[in-house]
């Protein structure tokens, strides 16, 4: 993970996870990402893990510790690029948090529900979704 | 009104029902999708059921999620369900990555709405009582 203390802004190249907690969120059928997934309610803004210099296990540990503090179920994470989200018209900031310095959060959100919609749907069909290992 | 009378109308309500009711069990019908969105509201009852920090979906939302899916025409195509941290219920057509269209249901009466049709995008608000709005009809043809 990110040393806490030298923590760069996010760069439109470096991907970004979106864990799901729910299983209505993707599509089982062929692993895809629902727009529910990307609705930034009831906060303005989303909450997104980067990608840069966390191994693939710290990504898995992060889901699962936001899982465990929420008693959720960790299904996946859908793995999307800065560039996609900074294209839609949103800004993604650097948000370090004490047990995560890799955290983000996506801003900029329009306020009125259609055109969010209309946003998320455009970063989910762009995501990747990237399963749980068993 | 005497009993005879009340019992011939029952019987009449009956028949006049049976069919409608056989219809939205066949495979034609809208039974599976009411079955899933009870099946949803039991999930997402509770505060935080997306495990971040979603409102609950309130029963006056499920109530309207289920009119309007009990209203789409028979043989319609199925949406699927899904809910919002908001606490609305989505309803979901989709034929192809980029040829999809996801609803919102609130409890107000309110339809909000995003599809992508190919390279083009919509995306609004619509209202409706008890019957689906002719709009999303066409918007789901379009698909």
């Amino acid at each position: 993970m990110l040393d806490p203390n030298q923590v760069p802004p996010v760069v439109p190249e470096e991907y970004l996870a979106r864990f799901v907690l729910f299983s209505r969120h993707f599509r089982s059928s062929d692993n895809t990402v629902k727009l529910e997934a990307f609705m930034p309610h009831p906060l303005i803004e989303l909450s997104l893990t980067r990608h840069v210099e966390a191994t693939r296990e710290e990504l898995w540990q992060e889901g699962q510790r936001v899982a465990g503090l929420r008693k959720a179920t960790h299904y996946g994470r859908a793995d999307v690029m800065s560039l996609i989200i900074i294209e839609a018209g949103l800004d993604v900031e650097a948000k370090p948090i004490l047990e995560n310095p890799n955290h983000a959060d996506v801003t900029g959100w329009p306020s009125d529900k259609p055109a969010q919609k209309m946003i998320a749907l455009e970063i989910a069909i762009k995501s990747k979704f990237v399963p749980k290992p068993t | 009104m005497s009993t005879e009378t009340i019992s011939r109308s029952e019987s009449i309500d009956r028949l006049a029902r049976e069919p409608l009711r056989a219809l939205r069990d066949s495979i034609l019908g809208n039974q599976p999708t009411l079955d899933d969105l009870a099946e949803i509201w039991e999930e997402c009852r509770t505060a935080g059921w997306d495990g971040y920090q979603a409102l609950p979906v309130e029963q006056d939302t499920l109530r309207a999620a289920y009119t309007l899916i009990d209203s789409l025409p028979i043989g319609f195509p199925r949406p699927s369900i899904g809910a919002e941290p908001d606490g609305q219920l989505t309803l979901e057509w989709r034929k192809a990555p980029r040829r999809v269209l996801n609803v919102s249901v609130d409890s107000d009466g309110y339809l909000h709405y995003a599809g992508l049709f190919g390279t083009n995008k919509r995306y609004g608000t619509l209202t409706y009582f008890t019957t689906v709005p002719d709009e999303l009809l066409q918007l789901i043809r379009d698909l």
